[in-house]
């Protein structure tokens, strides 16, 4: 599958667009098969010996417990201005458990979540492995006998209790995807970044404007999640996924004072799957052409009530332009001018207006 | 960063209606004529602090690796004064004003430096100036300050070119097997729930341009272990031990044999923890062991000599009005001196050549024979001293203020720490009491000095002993801190032992947290009080720890 190329207007830290990878699945695994994943092996071991001796004396036992375990491999490199930023590789494996006391109709959970967390190890070691889930079981298992007998407490005052069971009985499966491993070019990806935020001043087009540029930055993320589950009732899961993205972003500042950013970024699923180092970089270079264009747009100074067209929605949505607030009280080092109201957009720039 | 602070300098505020453009265009300029009037208004000082750093950093817990990273980041502290050193933005409340710091670019492309600066400097210019106008109004409409010192201090122009900090030599996987075993030494322990071992390694490089003309290139190198272990009593008390081994390089640190011991040290003293009984609120004797007694100086005498205590109308200061006076017993000396960088064969990690303001780091004698003779000071000035003494520090993003380094305190009052026990047990039997205490580790504490609450102090120790009169065995008791306030707890010194110890850590204020360090030898106190530590409810765990397979078929919490 190749997913399509995104586009966002919506500035640097709001493009979360991610296409998730799914590998292909072997057929018809079994418990046995899961055994042979040490990681998967650590879970059942310790989720057997949870679920037939975590108990309280006096006290129920757990009649559904989940383990899940999340192993998050992530590069990223940015760049401000033509030069790095530098790198960095964060690998981390997080424990979730989720206990269960009570039964499918009325059991321990609540909306605020039933569950604990632990930070546990990248290495495969069965015995730290087990005493992540050991230390995030006993909490949860505490927490959950806790919870239900506030919520048994709670329903003894009301007329008529919930008709919903609160858990719903599934059928088990077993799935074993393969792990994808990280495989990134680390240098590749932080020269490209670099070049692609000293467009500002390397571009020919953008050159002239340049001194108008108060931030041109960019960046290349790329992430594997593998995730192990297992629960009581027999469910086996192992799944990855990977995710590419490369970013670029660039703000300005308008003579009265208003703020002006522009960005632009590329996902996917593959380092394939992202544009071209060309089409990316040219992309980069309509976005400060817009910013040039935008610091020299006349301010709309009254309200718009009226239609406005976003694409790709093909459908006309009414819009109201109204007066944004302004980020700064000034310009780099100017006059301080009175508040602007709002801007035009320059016919070469897309809009996109609030659906709502 | 020079040219850029010059540029910055030379033009910002001093052309009125001329906007400012980027390092590549035009010369900066700038008119500011929204802080006061029509007038311009450059700022009268500007600094560029950039720390380049190299980092590695490897964890294991439960015996196997959970983390191991490397990289290198670059970070710069743009400081901006407006107005001049007798008033200006950074007055009172509005000090933050005058730090604004970002992420650099980590190559040496100039055009990428310098954007990247002028970036920052323009933001804080502007919050300087919006400061300043506060400062101004509030100046007007408030009473006479007590203290009517200036804000800033005048001092020489620094110049020292260091070497850069090399780039960190270091055996990545032969140190992740390390720390790997090390963690997995808590295994022999079952009833440790929790630990953790953790080493980072920073070779980092200081550079400090002003626009006074100082320009400082400085080195700054760490290795640390911290290894920390957790249990919890059966009455739900959670007990921890920590312990850090600090040097320049991962070379320097003990070695494999060393630190195994240490570990095994830590896991067999929280077994015992966790079955000592908990002592009830205590009030007479105690000696404090060279690392207790220099945690328990840091709290309770150390943050009361930093400069910026003694002025402002909401600080306690305690000591303002002190210097020349005894505030200690006569036998008893502090001084903090960040230019020694060991103690004996221990490295001090509170060392540092010069300050986060750009001024040479000075040996401070700051209490001779008892008595108080200065304080701990950065630029800003007190009514008592005008100048800085090199303790200017600062976490980045903060402003530096008056901190500690290396306090270390000494005494002519020494004596073989075995006679010090019994000097304990004789106090103990005067004051009618069955035993005195011994502070034999210390985590951490606090100092309170604000005078909206109370001027006391708390340090929470790891292992307290009893030592009991009648010659019964020192008894191991858990659950008490330290409580009192300084002047009552500083006279009840009445003996110290004859050899020192350090406490190497890191302390918190309010300009950040920052590499400290504290030397003592042990002290006797005829009168410390204590009082019962917060305790947790929650039941140990259920079931015994994997890999305790001799518990594997019982549970300990079902009954």
């Amino acid at each position: 599958m190749n997913p399509p190329r995104s586009r966002t207007m919506a500035g640097l830290a709001g493009f979360l667009a991610f296409f998730v990878c799914m590998p292909q699945l072997p057929a018809q695994s079994t418990r046995a098969d899961a055994q042979r994943d040490p990681v998967l092996k650590a879970m059942l071991t310790e989720l057997d010996r949870s679920m037939s001796q975590l108990q309280l004396t006096g006290f129920a036992k757990p009649f559904f417990i989940q383990y899940r375990i999340e192993d998050v491999n992530d590069f990223q490199t940015s760049a401000e201005f033509g030069s790095s930023e530098g790198s960095d590789q964060a690998h981390q494996r997080v424990v979730r458990v989720t206990v269960r006391v009570g039964d499918y109709k009325t059991d321990s959970s609540g909306a605020r979540g039933d569950g604990s967390l632990q930070v546990t190890a990248l290495d495969d070691d069965p015995i730290a492995l087990r005493s992540s889930l050991w230390t995030a079981t006993d909490q949860a298992y505490k927490n959950a006998l806790s919870a239900y007998a506030q919520k048994q407490a709670e329903l003894k005052q009301v007329q008529t209790p919930p008709q919903a069971d609160d858990f719903s009985q599934e059928k088990p499966v077993i799935s074993l995807a393969d792990p994808i491993a990280l495989h990134v070019d680390e240098g590749f990806w932080a020269d490209r970044v670099a070049r692609a935020s000293g467009l500002y001043r390397t571009d020919a087009s953008s050159n002239p404007n340049q001194r108008d540029i108060e931030y041109s930055s960019a960046s290349f993320r790329a992430r594997t999640t593998t995730t192990w589950l297992v629960t009581s009732e027999g469910a086996i899961v192992r799944k990855s996924s990977v995710e590419y993205q490369e970013s670029f972003a660039a703000g300005a500042q308008a003579p009265d004072g208003m703020r002006l950013d522009r960005s632009y970024g590329s996902s996917g699923t593959s380092p394939a799957d992202l544009d071209s180092e060309a089409v990316f970089n040219q992309h980069a270079v309509d976005e400060l052409a817009s910013l040039a264009e935008l610091r020299k747009a006349p301010l709309v100074e009254e309200e718009y009530h009226g239609r406005c067209f976003s694409r790709p929605t093909p459908l006309p949505i009414r819009c109201v332009s109204s007066s944004p607030p302004r980020s700064r009280p000034r310009a780099p080092l100017s006059v301080l001018r009175r508040a602007p109201t709002a801007r035009l957009l320059p016919a070469t720039t897309r809009a996109s207006c609030p659906t709502s | 960063m020079t040219a850029e602070l010059h540029r910055a300098f030379t033009s910002l505020g001093k052309s009125p209606g001329a906007p400012s453009r980027a390092p590549s265009a035009v010369p900066a300029a700038d008119s500011t004529s929204a802080a006061s009037g029509d007038k311009p208004l450059p700022p009268y000082f500007l600094s560029y602090t950039v720390r380049d750093t190299n980092f590695v950093s490897i964890r294991a817990l439960y015996g196997a690796l959970a983390e191991s990273s490397a990289g290198r980041t670059r970070s710069a502290d743009v400081q901006v004064r407006v107005g001049d050193p007798k008033l200006d933005n950074t007055h009172g409340t509005h000090r933050g004003s005058a730090v604004n710091s970002l992420q650099l670019p980590l190559g040496d492309d100039r055009e990428a430096l310098a954007r990247s600066l002028w970036l920052a400097t323009n933001t804080g210019y502007g919050n300087a100036l919006d400061n300043y106008l506060r400062v101004q109004t509030e100046a007007e409409v408030r009473a006479k300050e007590e203290d009517t010192s200036p804000d800033f201090s005048q001092q020489a122009a620094q110049k020292h070119i260091g070497a850069i900090a090399p780039s960190i030599v270091i055996d990545r996987a032969a140190w992740e097997q390390r720390v790997r075993e090390l963690s997995r030494i808590f295994r022999e322990y079952p009833d440790v729930y929790e630990n953790m071992v953790f080493l980072t390694v920073q070779n980092e490089t200081d550079y400090f341009v002003s626009s006074e003309g100082s320009q400082i290139v400085a080195p700054h190198l760490q290795a640390r272990i911290v290894a920390v272990a957790v249990t919890r009593a059966d009455d739900g008390m959670d007990l921890f031990r920590e312990q850090t081994f600090e040097a320049p390089t991962v070379d320097g640190l003990p070695t494999q044999a060393v630190l195994a011991s240490a570990m095994r040290d830590l896991g067999k003293s929280l077994e015992a923890l966790r079955k000592a009984p908990v002592t009830e609120p205590f009030d007479g004797p105690a000696i404090l062991s060279g690392r207790a007694a220099a945690v328990f100086f840091h709290e309770v005498l150390g943050h009361r000599l930093e400069g910026q205590r003694q002025r402002g109308d909401e600080e306690g200061q305690t000591f303002t009005k002190d210097v020349g006076k005894p505030i200690l017993p006569d036998f008893l000396s502090v001084a903090d001196d960040p230019t020694v960088d060991t103690f004996g064969s221990t490295w001090l990690s509170g060392s540092y050549q010069y300050d986060d303001e750009g001024q040479k780091a000075e040996h401070v004698d700051l209490i001779q024979d008892g008595v108080l003779k200065t304080f701990l000071m950065s630029r800003l000035p007190i009514a008592s001293f005008g100048a800085s003494n090199g303790h200017g520090r600062a976490e980045s993003g903060h402003v530096p203020t008056g901190r500690q380094g290396n306090l270390i305190v000494s005494s002519t009052k020494t004596i073989p720490e075995v006679k010090l026990r019994q000097q304990l047990i004789d106090e103990a039997k005067k004051q009618g009491k069955a035993y005195g205490l011994y502070f034999e580790d210390i985590s951490s504490g606090f100092a309170v000095t604000q005078r909206s609450s109370p001027q006391a102090f708390q340090v929470i120790p790891l292992v307290v002993w009893r030592v009991y009169v009648d010659g019964r065995p020192d008894e191991l008791v858990r659950g008490v801190s330290i409580v009192g306030t300084p002047l009552a707890a500083m006279k009840s010194i009445i003996a110290t032992g004859d050899k020192s110890e350090v406490f190497n850590g890191e302390c918190g204020a309010e300009s950040g947290t920052i590499p400290v360090s504290a030397v003592a030898p042990a002290m006797l106190l005829s009168a410390i009080e204590t009082q019962r530590q917060p305790q947790g409810t929650a039941r140990p765990p259920i079931l015994p720890i994997p890999g305790d397979d001799s518990q594997a078929s019982e549970t300990k919490g079902a009954q």
